[in-house]
């Protein structure tokens, strides 16, 4: 293909890889957008969408054999089933290599789309105290970017991927550009009110979500079957295939190529710029080069950081765009896991109708304004809730047979449940990252990733925390019961990982400057989780598309005066 | 391979065509788009003698009332299915073992089946499978003895076939809305779930 063919190169379909691809087109630029995975068409390709339970395997039952040898890492996502396999990736065909005693588990996507296709959604941003965390207490660097610079591009892509939710006024926990919240359940209404009452500082609010509560912009509005992450032909949720993809496409200007794993991209010495994509057709074999005045890496976190360090060469030793050497440290992801659960007998009268698709959530309230007295820890955790009235699943673990047996399960428990899942704040540390092991090549003869990462103090202290707060929590919502879990996820289980191609100033402790731009490459911008200077504890894909967009927005006025 | 493309394997399977998909997932997805029940699918594990112990068993738990039950919806088959393909070999060896123990104990008449069973889950009440927060879900309890494992199969046969979820639970695959406090009325069933496990 010749050099004229293409004005940008989008690696990566997902969640940043398609923001990246509709501005860029939108704003007239020809892009060839490539990603390793095969093409998964909206809603021909969601083989699983409303499939009734009788059809699945084991009606739904873990394919456990299949997971063990080819799954064993997407099954941590807990959303993995017969219904979406093909959005996974397959783990045994694409390993990486980590020490097994301290485990990390990469959850990756399958299928063009990435995964927007499986996320749960979440969306809040990060608040003007997360982006002067660093500052103020030391850890990591600082971040070239305030709140008030980001702010207009969350408002952009609220708007354009409908997130639904309440306006709180929340300091922590700015608000946005909000599509009717969600319903609560009524044991919600009832917690939330006693809760605030009695708790000081803490709130509970619906989960902010990128589901549709009506319709929005030629997308429909959900229909609440349940499991979103099937894939949705109503494209009642964000992903690429429901949103931005179709605009990308609408402009005539992109060039969608799967199965096109990238191995690695090559840099011309007298331009200084990324003068080659090399490529290699995941399905044939065949080897491919593309070029194009821009590119922009959007593969996510570790899979742009493997790309990054397998293109060393001569003028990039250490990896390329790395003359910092900060590449591939840093790493982060949040904490996670159901820290307590709780037994409520209030509103045993409500039942509910339909599936929502999304939790309530409990905003950072430790830390929040100054170090509370007696938290041993830094910056702070939010808590995503879960409410169910039990079912047949949930009852079925009693002694008995029979007619009393077979009754009791058939009608919804005479209580409802209440878990917290803590989402906690990783703090930046070098020792924590990500490298490319030369001896362990994949099956493309390609360098394999090797990831280090444990949880550290601050993040274990945090964790205790929650345990102690997620009690104080229930016992001021009236529960007549809780069980608190110690088990504490491992890292990449928060699915949350970034940080590894780090935002800043200064170009001798940082990747990339507060444009997504390479310090080291004018036409390389890298716009995925890997830029992250902080983690915050919020889920951060909505920062990711904010930042994604504002990237472009730039590259393009660049572009444009002729400096890239 | 596409939706499109299914429907047209599909036709080709209708007329009496022979398929074999090149992967398991690819199987999958043919079963999905033919519409078939995966019990309606060749297994063939058991004796006639342990299989009819296994429907007497299976009836026992969930028994015909006003409305169906095990039998009704086929969970023996259901059950033949995950043994054979589900369990893992320690797991199906405590389950043959602890169905042909049954097998034997009916066959010399030392009691009737409700007997049996009652007292093997009083045998095994410490049993991790009892214990408070336990529940049935996707996963699997690799210690849990026989009666454990035959009660699970058994609630998860049912409530999740076609029978269980349509003509016991209420079924509703497409709800259109979301309404958190609508009233419970005195013996409404529960909704039909998605997976075993999900959380809605
Ligand atoms: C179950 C689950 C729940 C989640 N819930 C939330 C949530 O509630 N809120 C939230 O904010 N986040 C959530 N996340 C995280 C969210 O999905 C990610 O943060 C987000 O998808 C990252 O976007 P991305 O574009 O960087 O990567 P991805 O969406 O993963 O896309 C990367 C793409 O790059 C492609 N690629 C990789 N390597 C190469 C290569 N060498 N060459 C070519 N292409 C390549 C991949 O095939 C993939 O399509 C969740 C994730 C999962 C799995």
């Amino acid at each position: 293909m010749s050099d004229a063919q293409f004005d940008a190169i989008v690696i990566g379909s997902g969640i940043t890889g398609g923001w990246a691809a509709k501005e860029l087109t939108e704003k007239g630029l020809r892009v060839l957008m490539l990603d390793r995975s095969p093409d998964v068409k909206h809603g021909e390709d969601y083989h699983g969408e409303h499939v009734s339970s009788w059809k699945l395997p084991f009606y739904g039952k873990e394919q456990r054999q299949l997971n063990d040898q080819e799954y064993f890492m997407s099954r941590h996502s807990g959303v993995l089933s017969a219904a979406n396999r093909h959005l996974f990736n397959n783990d045994r065909d694409n390993p990486y290599q980590y020490d097994t005693t301290k485990p990390f588990h990469w959850i990756r996507g399958g299928g063009v789309g990435g995964r927007s296709l499986l996320w749960y959604r979440q969306c809040y941003r990060f608040s003007p105290a997360d982006f002067n965390a660093n500052r103020e207490d030391g850890h990591g660097s600082a971040w070239p970017i305030s709140y008030e610079d980001i702010a207009p591009w969350y408002d952009y892509v609220e708007d354009f991927i409908g997130v639904s939710g309440q306006a709180e006024g929340l300091a922590q926990l700015p608000d946005g550009k909000f599509l009717p919240p969600m319903q609560f359940y009524g044991i919600e209404k009832t917690v939330k009110k006693r809760i605030e009452n009695k708790l000081p500082g803490v709130n509970m609010t619906i989960g902010r979500t990128a589901v549709l509560t009506e319709n929005h912009r030629g997308r429909a509005a959900c229909h609440y079957c349940g499991p979103c992450e099937r894939g949705c032909s109503s494209g009642s949720y964000f992903s690429t295939q429901s949103s931005t993809l179709p605009a990308a496409h609408a402009t005539g200007k992109l060039t969608l190529r799967a199965d096109s794993l990238v191995e690695r991209l090559e840099y011309d010495r007298d331009t200084k710029r990324i003068s080659a994509v090399h490529v290699i057709d995941s399905k044939t074999g065949e080897r491919l080069m593309f070029s194009a005045k821009l590119v922009f890496l959007c593969a996510s976190t570790i899979a742009s950081t493997q790309i990054l360090f397998n293109s060393s060469s001569d003028d990039f030793p250490n990896g390329m765009a790395n003359s910092s050497g900060v590449m591939g440290k840093y790493l982060m992801d949040h904490t996670t896991g159901i820290v307590a659960t709780a037994v409520f007998l209030d509103n045993l009268d409500n039942y509910y109708y339909g599936n929502r698709p999304n939790g309530f959530y409990i905003p950072r309230f430790r830390n929040n304004l100054d170090q509370d007295g007696d938290a041993e820890f830094i910056r702070g955790y939010g808590f995503q809730g879960n409410s169910t009235r039990p079912h047949w699943g949930d009852l079925a673990n009693q002694k008995g047979f029979g007619k009393a047996y077979k009754d009791a399960l058939s009608q919804p428990g005479n209580y409802w449940a209440i878990g917290l899942a803590g989402f906690g704040e990783c703090l930046p540390n070098a020792n924590n990252r990500v490298t490319v092991d030369k001896a362990k090549l994949d099956r493309f003869g390609i360098p394999q990733v090797r990831v280090a990462m444990e949880w550290r103090e601050n993040e274990l202290k945090a964790r205790e925390d929650m345990a102690l707060q997620a009690q104080k929590i229930f016992r001021a919502a009236g529960a007549v019961f809780t069980v608190t879990n110690g088990e504490l996820n491992n890292p990449g289980d928060g699915i949350h990982e970034m940080g590894t191609a780090r935002m800043g100033d200064n170009p001798r402790e940082s990747v990339l400057n507060k444009w997504n731009q390479s310090h080291d490459i004018a036409n390389l911008f890298v716009t995925d989780g890997s830029c992250m200077v902080s983690s915050s504890c919020v889920n951060p894909s909505l920062t990711y598309m904010a930042l994604t967009a504002r990237a472009c927005d730039y590259a393009v006025t660049q572009l444009n005066k002729g400096l890239i | 391979m596409n939706r499109r493309q299914f429907m047209q394997l599909s036709a080709l399977v209708l007329a009496g065509g022979a398929v074999s998909g090149p992967s398991l997932a690819v199987d999958q997805q043919q079963l999905f788009v033919l519409g078939r029940s995966f019990i309606e699918q060749p297994v063939d594990l058991f004796s006639s003698a342990q299989r009819k112990l296994l429907q007497a068993a299976v009836e026992t738990i969930i028994p015909r009332t006003d409305t169906p039950g095990a039998l009704d919806a086929s969970v023996d088959r259901f059950i033949e299915l995950c043994v054979a393909q589900f369990m893992t070999e320690p797991e199906r060896t405590v389950f043959i073992a602890g169905l042909d123990e049954l097998v034997n104990a009916v066959d010399q008449q030392q009691s009737d089946l409700i007997t049996l069973l009652t007292e093997l889950e009083e045998q095994h009440s410490d049993a991790a499978w009892y214990q408070l927060g336990n529940r049935v879900g996707n996963g699997f309890d690799s210690s849990a003895p026989f009666i454990c494992q035959l009660k699970e199969l058994t609630v998860v046969g049912f409530f999740m076939s076609e029978v269980g979820a349509t003509q016991v639970l209420r079924h509703n695959p497409m709800p259109g809305q979301f309404d958190g406090e609508t009233v419970l009325a005195s013996d409404q069933p529960s909704w039909a779930r998605n997976t075993p496990g999900d959380l809605s």
